[in-house]
């Protein structure tokens, strides 16, 4: 990784914190701006549930915590399902698995996690996970079948062993597309923690659940801007880190595609 | 899958997997769930010696856990020749045995007084039941690579599995259904109308949103075809939409529409307002273009220049080519987007609920409020049914429209 490479994904990772942070911070301002375009609710702000600066560091926990628990299992998986020694296996259970999943809705995931789990932070962390889980492993899997059998082979004639095949040729090959699916699985998981402000995980999702349920707009905006900003933000740094940690001999053909 | 078929006698991960989930969901997880009533989060029974010696005896938990414990050694070691039916015959045993035993021991709970009267079965029940199909899975994928196996024999193989999901099925549609808490609940919401209500509900605002996404989404894609910074910026918005978090969405959406009711009350009595399914479905709309867009303009790209030179030059106009040659040659890529947004759109539309819009979120939201398993499986089982019989009947649908001579040349759509 060359110094410059460094410096933009230091660049992007604090531009994006520091951008969040200053949003959440003006929670005054925020509320003095809801407050004039609702006059007929002046006691709707400050919301007794919590700060702005309080919801948005829950909701960033959730949804790093849990996207990082996404890659940390989802990836191995991805990789230990396609090895030559377990494909024929795991490939059509993985496949099931994705496409299973696809038809679930979020909300009822979340919902589950309820009665079997209980209320709070950690039900909803093991929802987002086992449901941000299938990108990662889906893209993990495509990834990895996808690359060119003759670099494979050529990699094999120059003496490589598995794994030297896998650390050198397979896997940065598929970064661009493992990381694509980390991005989807962070997007998606942010849209899930809104949703277990249902059970009470805390977070942006309690403002808005709190603002429908008592019919109060400038609430509903309160928490659902900077969710929306949120998301938007780590659609577009997750995209700058595919862009940066490309290798360089992949990023012709990654601009072609 | 690829690849050389590897020789029989291998070891197998999978019935290690198998093994290993089952003998984690017997030991460990609670087998049965019980509560004095559906609303009441209740007790768990672990099938330990203490709980089994009480409600079933040590044979029950003999019953229970050998079959994975075989077959986890089996697996463990290289598996020889006949290594597939050692693996085939303990998950076969096993799943059996979770599924006999389970109600058995709820009765025999129910007797002792453990058991209060409202039993579910726990996630051991199921997850080793997963673990023992999963078994059986591997079992005959090993018996298949070492030999052919007759058809009869096939049928065979797959007995078990199809006995539980049988009398499965049977538990559940039987006419008396004492006893089955799940299905109460069912009956209880089938016979005062309200599933169908909330199913007819949550159909309408999938496909009329989902309508709306297909007609946008595809005259969209049709001028960007010919304005590519068009397409361009819509795919990119449509993309910025995706990314909103639903729920945001739909609350944002929730403002604009009761200033608009606000402002030409006329529209209060075609039901459009803050609360209600207008916002629900425009926030649903927004949320399935890009599917639609992105797959309109692919397929729209997908087509070789020489077939629209051709066409050119048998003197077709712009709207000919258009309608004759690019949208039918586009249609299985277009498709499959559309499938994408049908999915997706059902699966979303169990939000609607909370801005009032109805549909099966409406269990599911009860169920939350209730911490009711029932209630929330009455909203999230139908949801995915419909998700995955819409998906089906697009696909045949796909197939279908798909020009004869594209059928040979382009197996695949998706």
């Amino acid at each position: 990784m060359t110094v410059a490479r460094v410096v933009r994904l230091v660049a992007s990772t604090v531009g994006a914190i520091v951008l969040l942070g200053a949003f959440f911070l003006m929670e005054d301002l925020h509320a003095r701006i809801l407050l004039a375009i609702w006059p007929q609710y002046p006691n709707a702000l400050p919301f007794q549930g919590g700060t702005m600066w309080e919801m948005g560091v829950r909701t960033v926990e959730l949804v790093l915590l849990s996207t990082l628990l996404c890659v940390v299992i989802g990836i191995p998986l991805g990789v230990i399902a396609t090895r030559p020694r377990f494909r024929d296996e795991w490939a059509p259970v993985v496949d099931g698995l994705v496409n299973a999943g696809q038809t679930i809705p979020s909300l009822a995931i979340v919902a589950l996690a309820l009665p079997l789990l209980g209320f709070g932070f950690v039900p909803a962390l093991v929802a987002m996970v086992l449901y941000g889980l299938l990108p990662v492993l889906r893209n993990t899997a495509v990834a990895l079948e996808t690359v060119d059998k003759a670099q494979l082979d050529a990699g094999r004639g120059m003496g490589m062993t598995p794994w030297q095949l896998l650390w050198m040729v397979e896997l940065p090959h598929s970064i661009p597309v493992i990381l694509a699916g980390i991005r989807t699985s962070a997007v998606l998981n942010v849209g899930v923690a809104v949703i277990a402000g249902l059970i009470g995980a805390g977070g942006f999702g309690t403002a808005i659940v709190h603002g429908i349920d008592l019919r109060v707009p400038p609430l509903v905006w309160y928490g659902a801007v900077p969710t929306a900003l949120l998301a938007v933000i780590m659609d577009v740094f997750l995209r700058r880190l595919e862009e940066i940690l490309t290798p360089r001999g992949l990023r012709l053909r990654a601009a072609r595609r | 899958m690829r690849g050389p078929a590897r020789t029989a006698g291998g070891r197998s991960w999978l019935g290690m997997a198998g093994a290993a989930l089952a003998l984690v969901a017997v030991c460990g997880l609670p087998w049965i769930q019980s509560a004095p009533n559906p609303l009441a989060l209740g007790s768990r029974f672990l099938v330990r010696a203490s709980t089994v010696s009480s409600l079933g005896g040590w044979p029950a938990a003999c019953l229970l856990a050998a079959p994975a414990a075989v077959a986890l050694l089996v697996s463990a070691r290289p598996l020889g020749p006949r290594g597939g039916w050692w693996l085939w015959a303990a998950g076969s045993a096993g799943l059996l045995a979770a599924w006999g035993t389970s109600e058995p021991l709820i009765a025999a709970g129910r007797a002792y007084g453990a058991v209060a009267n409202v039993a579910l079965w726990g996630s051991g029940v199921w997850l080793s039941l997963a673990g023992y199909g999963l078994l059986i899975y591997a079992g005959v994928l090993n018996i298949r690579r070492a030999g052919r196996v007759p058809a009869t024999l096939w049928l065979l193989l797959w007995l078990p599995a199809l006995l539980v999901i049988a009398h499965g099925a049977w538990l559940v549609f039987r006419p008396d259904p004492a006893g089955n808490w799940l299905w109460r609940v069912f009956q209880e919401e089938a016979q005062s109308g309200g599933i169908q209500h909330r199913l007819r509900e949550h159909l309408w605002l999938a496909g009329v949103s989902a309508g709306l996404s297909i007609v946008i989404g595809v005259t969209i894609g049709i001028w960007g075809y010919y304005r590519e910074r068009v397409a361009q910026a819509a795919l990119y918005v449509s993309g910025v939409i995706l990314t909103l978090p639903s729920l945001a969405l739909f609350a944002m959406l929730m403002e604009p529409f009761a200033a608009l009711a606000n402002a030409y009350p006329a529209l209060r009595s075609y039901g459009i307002g803050g609360l209600g399914a207008a916002p629900a479905i425009t926030g649903l709309a927004l949320y399935g273009l890009l599917p639609v867009i992105r797959n309109t303009h692919a397929g729209l790209h997908s087509v070789s220049a020489a077939q629209v030179d051709a066409a050119r030059g048998m003197g077709m106009t712009p709207r000919q080519i258009m309608f004759m040659v690019l949208l039918p040659h586009a249609l299985p890529i277009i498709m499959a987007g559309v499938r994408q947004t049908a999915v997706l759109l059902i699966g979303i539309a169990t939000l609607a609920q909370l801005i009032g819009g109805g549909g099966l979120g409406y269990y599911i939201l009860q169920g939350i409020n209730r911490a009711s398993i029932a209630h929330i499986l009455l909203g999230a089982i139908p949801a995915v049914l419909v998700a995955i019989a819409v998906d089906l009947l697009l696909g045949w649908l796909a197939r279908w429209l798909t020009p004869k001579g594209l059928r040979m040349s382009r197996g695949v759509s998706a």
